[in-house]
């Protein structure tokens, strides 16, 4: 209960962008294959849930921090830091999930885009829990500022570095085709959800040890 | 009831307070069953500290002027009304044997002392 | 009577500034001003109360029941206002609302609505469209909507005009009388706690100087005027702090009748709580 308060929450603070972003995550698939068509669908989805997870957390966190005493008056109150910091985790899980039941509808719609499959959703799972489950860490550590900026770096580097990833995770993971697809797919899914426990355990213990402003 | 606070007097205002409640019931303002303001309405009112309220409050209970029902409210008890004017008739008796103390050192008598003391009281 | 907050020995430190050995109460049923200049400490120390900064070592109880092991459910029993509000500037006054409702156990809708509506504000207006003093009354509406047994206030008297301050203390004495069993607040602007509280707590420079019965305070302090060239060096060490003029000194003393034994020629006043603070943080003697 107080924990969907609390992504409530982060969804009102960023009301504004959140239908700008729908667009923008819905209109990336579309563009890419006009664009580029030697790249699949399949890459406007990476495209896409990249700038919706990471463009929605980063709006999130600069209007935490326009309005820093917000979250110290919500710590003054029953919510707990744990709770606080678990909602940006939903958060970020709960964009990811709209990613992909908007491209779901898409390539419903437009078959050109490619097919959308459990294994594209799994693997972009992963990636998505290794950004944030790196990121939001960091940024509880050392502050909205100061992570904006290698953040921005990454934001830039991704179209380059994510198509490269996807061909070397190609390559590599054909062994995997030996195992039942279920097993593998539950597999990535799990460890997703591991790194973002972990993650999400050393943001608690970061932020409960700060001085709020 | 009357209360007036002085700011310039040395007297502390819980006693201020007090004092003059005392006087209300003994010049029968206050009487037996009548109800006392709440302690902060009190407080309000005479813009003093409800610890200062409280504390009037309390040691008029224990001297027996006032009774406290929880819940219900503070009331003027005058059971020990005799007790209080038996009190403060031995306050006079107390400065009346100052006083004859001293007239007998600046040798006055009986009967001067009494004159005195008509013309006195008749002026005050 | 019951303490409904206790502290003892808190000490935090930052680089420049530290809170040492901080201990006081509050006695239930008290309205308690929390004084001192700016930078004594009490912020810091509001908020270590709250668990917002941590502390180094200390005992935090409220309600008899120990901060660090019942903070949720102490924090469910306490209304606060922040120095500023500390609201996400771009809601609405409802959406806010609806953020900070789902947080208590025991919200009532009827009490903020009551609340809205005595202080004439519109769920629907924006947050950072409000003045001064509205936004400090809505503040006062969030935070008294859940029956909290304690409101604690950091600086809500600051920029605000006298009518709103006011306003304020009177929203206060009822809170008091509808059921409230204690509000702490914290403020340098003393003129207002003449009025209101019935307990003062001063701290400087991170430690507490007196916690006392603001009538007591009053009692025992007095504001001395005289002839400065009666000021022997004996007479001055009655003083908590003088300031001379060439017209003559005032004083704050503790022990009139001393006073008045070493220099006859003297105007005896009460003091004011500003008086007794200043006094307290010295002054030439």
């Amino acid at each position: 209960m107080m924990l969907f308060a609390l992504l409530k929450k982060d969804f009102l603070i960023v009301k504004k962008y959140v239908l700008i972003m729908l667009v923008v995550i819905a209109l990336i698939p579309p563009v890419m294959r006009w664009r580029t068509p030697e790249f699949t669908g399949v890459f406007g989805f990476i495209l896409s849930v990249t700038f919706g997870v990471f463009m929605l957390l980063q709006y999130v966190s600069l209007k935490e921090y326009q309005f820093p005493k917000a979250v110290t008056l919500l710590c003054a109150t029953p919510f707990s830091r744990k709770a606080i910091v678990s909602s940006k985790y939903i958060f970020c899980m709960a964009i990811y999930a709209i990613c992909c039941i908007v491209f779901e509808l898409e390539t419903l719609f437009m078959p050109e885009l490619g097919t959308s499959d459990i294994k594209l959703f799994a693997f972009m799972f992963l990636i998505v829990s290794v950004f944030i489950g790196i990121y939001l860490p960091i940024q509880y550590k050392f502050g909205y500022e100061k992570t904006k900026f290698a953040f921005g770096v990454i934001i830039m580097a991704s179209p380059f570095i994510l198509p490269l990833l996807m061909r070397a995770g190609s390559l590599n993971l054909n062994f995997l085709s030996m195992f039942s697809p279920y097993l593998v797919y539950g597999g990535i899914v799990l460890i997703g959800f591991a790194i973002l426990a972990i993650s999400a355990s050393l943001s608690i213990k970061i932020y409960d040890k700060a001085d709020l402003a | 009831m009357k209360i007036l606070i002085s700011n310039t007097s040395d007297t502390p205002l819980y006693q201020q307070i007090k004092d003059q409640i005392k006087d209300a019931i003994l010049k029968e303002e206050l009487v037996e069953g009548d109800a006392l303001p709440s302690i902060r309405a009190f407080a309000n009112d005479l813009k003093v500290s409800v610890l200062t309220i409280r504390r009037v409050y309390e040691e008029l209970e224990q001297e027996g002027f006032i009774v406290s029902q929880v819940g219900i409210g503070t009331f003027v008890s005058t059971s020990n009304l005799e007790l209080l004017r038996d009190s403060k008739r031995r306050l006079v008796e107390q400065k009346m044997t100052d006083m004859i103390q001293t007239a007998k050192s600046l040798k006055i008598s009986k009967e001067e002392l009494n004159s005195m003391m008509d013309i006195l009281y008749e002026e005050a | 009577m019951n303490d409904i907050l206790t502290v003892s020995g808190l000490n935090k430190s930052y680089d420049d500034f530290s809170l040492k050995d901080v201990t006081f109460s509050l006695p239930e049923g008290c309205i308690t001003g929390f004084v001192g200049v700016n930078g004594a400490g009490k912020t810091t120390t509001l908020r270590t109360l709250l668990g917002l900064t941590n502390k180094l070592s200390g005992k935090i109880q409220f309600f008899g029941l120990d901060m660090d092991k019942n903070e949720r459910e102490i924090k469910d029993r306490i209304g606060i206002v922040l120095d500023g509000g500390g609201f996400y500037e771009e809601l609405s006054l409802g959406e806010m609302k609806g953020i900070i409702s789902s947080a208590y156990t025991s919200w009532s809708e009827q009490d903020f609505k009551r609340y809205m509506d005595m202080f004439s504000l519109d769920p629907k207006q924006k947050i950072n469209s409000l003045s001064k003093g509205m936004r400090m009354k809505y503040a006062l509406a969030l935070a008294l909507s859940h029956n909290a047994e304690l409101l604690i206030m950091d600086e809500p008297t600051s920029g605000l005009d006298p009518l709103v301050r006011g306003q304020l203390l009177k929203i206060l004495t009822e809170y008091m009388e509808n059921g409230g069993k204690g509000v702490f607040f914290s403020t340098h602007i003393t003129s207002d706690l003449d009025k209101i509280a019935d307990m003062l707590i001063m701290i400087d420079n991170g430690r507490i100087v007196f916690r006392e019965e603001k009538d007591t305070l009053l009692d025992t302090y007095r504001l001395v005027k005289g002839d400065s060239g009666a000021l022997t060096t004996d007479a001055r060490k009655l003083f908590l702090s003088i300031s001379e003029t060439d017209f003559g000194f005032t004083g704050i003393t503790k022990q009139i009748s001393e006073v008045r034994s070493y220099i006859p020629n003297i105007m005896v006043e009460r003091p004011t709580i500003e008086d007794i603070m200043l006094g307290n943080i010295g002054g030439e003697k």
